[in-house]
């Protein structure tokens, strides 16, 4: 649970993945840590939805998704200069080396929620912690 | 480029048919069929590579090899029609009856090759050779016979021959690497060499003939080590050290006449053929059953590590939020929603094991039926019904069609047909209304269903029945793309029937035909 991030200043994740109830799990999970969630249930909408929300802190990219997949996604946000630094972490079964994406951190299904929480933490709170 | 590489095609065509004519048989019997026809063979595997569109070039090459041997008009337009008008059907007429492209992968489209390309559209071209040397020849009936039973056999031996081995190194066809290491092949090479020499150079008068049985464990070897490049090449190196050593008077097929002799080597050359695409036909589907076992294995593990990931996420969720005593913080919409979550994900895991288990006893060839009065109306309303979640999310309207209906069969297993049905045409339907009608035909119902999405893609619609017929597309789409191959089983167990019509961008309809 997230006490360093108060409501006012709550980051946010985007999720996209096309299953609901990992998006719905995933949403009880990173609120109650304290982040604002927004969810995609494929790239084609997390694309859309990205100049609609506050610039996420991190994004959570699942790979195999109808419309547009999770390596099309990854390669038009990295073409876009306004999202290209935006950190992605790849929620996948296949290995880092096997998904080709030399930038995305790579977080094992089913998921590791330590490890979960310390990308996060990484992503989404240190830099608040050094403004401070 | 078309007309340059039917220009290269007429080339190649000429030149394999002088090498062929090294081959013809004295000319006491007839000019032209030789004892393989080389070009035959190269014909097909062409226009298997390149597409019909070649035939200008097969026919000139005909053209410029029949001239030198064939002197009247009619003799030269009989070769030249036979010959242009063989390969063509010989790659059309397999076609149309496997309803899709083939490949020398498996014992279906081997036994196609064999029976359909090689024996049967060469009785075409000996039928009208064999005329047109007849009319060439004055009439003489007599060699009528004589003539279609060389020109058939050299048609055929070509095909069975020069075609795989043509098309086994043309990239065109799917073509398994060899299993054996480069040292394994060196010294095989090295062995058949040496076999082969032995055999050949046996002196005359000898019983050389049972010698020639050894070859068939190293074409068995080639089969299992060097794949089908591998053994295609080598039954052509074998047909050319066989052709060339027989006319030269060697080896175990050597008889008082030369005709005796080509006879034995041509019934050698087809069976050894014969044995050589057999033995590839099963190595290929054995090679097909573990790439499917191998994708059903990455493809279930995916699917259960789905509804495992979200309960594992839940479990971890809530023992975080006990360890940290803040399980009151949970809303009650909150708690619903893990709940409902819960039990969804546990269905779809119970669901998956259910097709396992009935595909497994489908396979085994133990699905029993538990038949009793059903209600065809009553049982898709309930399925609409137990899946209107779904439906939600995907926001499709669906219509339900026909009046109360009932018949002998096993509800639950039905159920699941229409289940499988529904599901797919939610899958592919692009959020379109579906349609669900059944009407009465005869003595069956037949039960419809209707989506107007995507469609299936003509040549996946011949495979879409087969278990795992879906592998490899649309993974993303969830199921272990086996209900389609279950469903099936259950009609037919019924003693009816499913089809399906669709067309690409304008959606599917499967029909089930019950017996009422």
């Amino acid at each position: 649970m997230n006490e360093a991030v108060s409501p006012g200043e709550r980051s946010t994740i985007l999720v996209v993945d096309d299953h609901p109830s990992i998006r719905d799990m995933l949403r009880m999970i990173l609120e109650m840590d304290g982040f604002k969630f927004e969810g995609a249930a494929n790239g084609r909408e997390a694309l859309d939805l990205l100049p609609k929300i506050g610039r996420p802190c991190m994004i959570l990219l699942d790979l195999m998704m109808p419309i547009m997949n999770g390596w099309q996604f990854y390669s038009t946000l990295k073409s876009d200069i306004r999202y290209r630094d935006i950190p992605v972490v790849v929620l996948t079964a296949y290995s880092s080396k096997e998904i080709e994406m030399p930038e995305a951190e790579v977080l094992d299904k089913p998921i590791d929620f330590p490890r979960l929480r310390e990308l996060s933490r990484k992503y989404c709170m240190e830099g608040k912690r050094l403004s401070k | 480029m078309k007309w340059l590489k039917c220009l290269a095609i007429a080339v190649i065509y000429f030149l394999l048919a002088r090498i062929s004519y090294l081959t013809t048989l004295p000319a006491h019997v007839i000019n032209g069929p030789a004892l393989a026809w080389l070009p035959t063979g190269f014909a097909v595997a062409a226009i298997l590579v390149e597409g019909y569109w070649i035939w200008p070039g097969i026919m000139l090459g005909s053209l410029l090899s029949a001239f030198p041997s064939i002197e009247t008009w009619p003799g030269i337009a009989g070769f030249v029609l036979a010959d242009t008008i063989d390969p063509l059907l010989a790659t059309w007429l397999p076609r149309r009856i496997l309803g899709r492209e083939f490949d020398l992968c498996c014992g279906w489209d081997v036994t196609v090759f064999i029976l359909v390309v090689a024996f049967g559209s060469s009785v075409f071209s000996a039928t009208v050779g064999s005329i047109a040397v007849i009319l060439a020849h004055g009439n003489d009936a007599g060699i009528f016979w004589q003539t279609f039973i060389v020109w058939w056999v050299s048609d055929f031996l070509s095909v069975l021959i020069f075609a795989p081995f043509l098309l086994a190194w043309s990239h065109k066809l799917n073509t398994p690497a060899e299993a054996a290491g480069k040292a394994e092949l060196f010294i095989g090479a090295g062995i058949c060499a040496g076999m082969i020499y032995f055999i050949f150079s046996m002196p005359l008068g000898k019983d050389t003939g049972n010698f020639i049985y050894w070859l068939i464990p190293l074409v068995i070897w080639l089969g299992f080590r060097a794949g089908r490049r591998g053994v295609s090449t080598g039954i052509f190196l074998l047909a050319v050290i066989t052709i060339v050593a027989t006319s030269l008077g060697k080896g175990p097929f050597v008889e008082a006449s030369i005709e005796e002799s080509f006879l034995y080597v041509q019934s050698f050359l087809t069976v050894i053929s014969i044995l050589g695409l057999l033995l590839t036909a099963a190595l290929g589907e054995r090679t097909k059953a573990i790439q499917d076992r191998d994708n059903f294995f990455l493809l279930a593990s995916h699917e259960l590590n789905t509804p495992l990931t979200v309960l594992g996420m839940q479990s971890f969720f809530l023992r975080d939020l006990m360890e940290k005593d803040k399980l009151e913080f949970l809303s009650p919409a909150q708690r619903r929603d893990i709940i409902r979550i819960n039990v969804s994900e546990i269905k779809k895991m119970t669901d998956l094991v259910t097709d396992l288990l009935l595909g497994a006893r489908i396979v085994a060839g133990r699905m029993g039926l538990e038949l009793k009065p059903t209600d065809l109306k009553q049982l898709v309303a309930t399925v609409i019904c137990e899946n209107a979640d779904i439906t939600a999310v995907a926001g499709v309207q669906v219509h339900i069609n026909g009046d109360q209906l009932r018949g002998n069969w096993d509800e639950a297993k039905i159920s699941f047909v229409v289940k499988t049905l529904f599901l797919n045409a939610v899958k592919y339907g692009q959020g379109r209304p579906i349609e669900i009608s059944h009407s009465v035909q005869g003595n069956f119902v037949v039960l419809n269903v209707q989506d107007r999405g995507i469609g299936i893609p003509k040549e996946l619609q011949s495979n879409i029945f087969e278990r795992f017929g879906r592998l490899g597309q649309l993974r993303f789409l969830g199921g272990l793309g086996q209900g389609l191959f279950i469903s099936r089983a259950i009609v037919k167990a019924h003693g009816g029937d499913i089809v399906v019509k669709s067309n690409p961008g304008q959606g599917t309809i499967f029909s089930v035909k019950l017996p009422v």
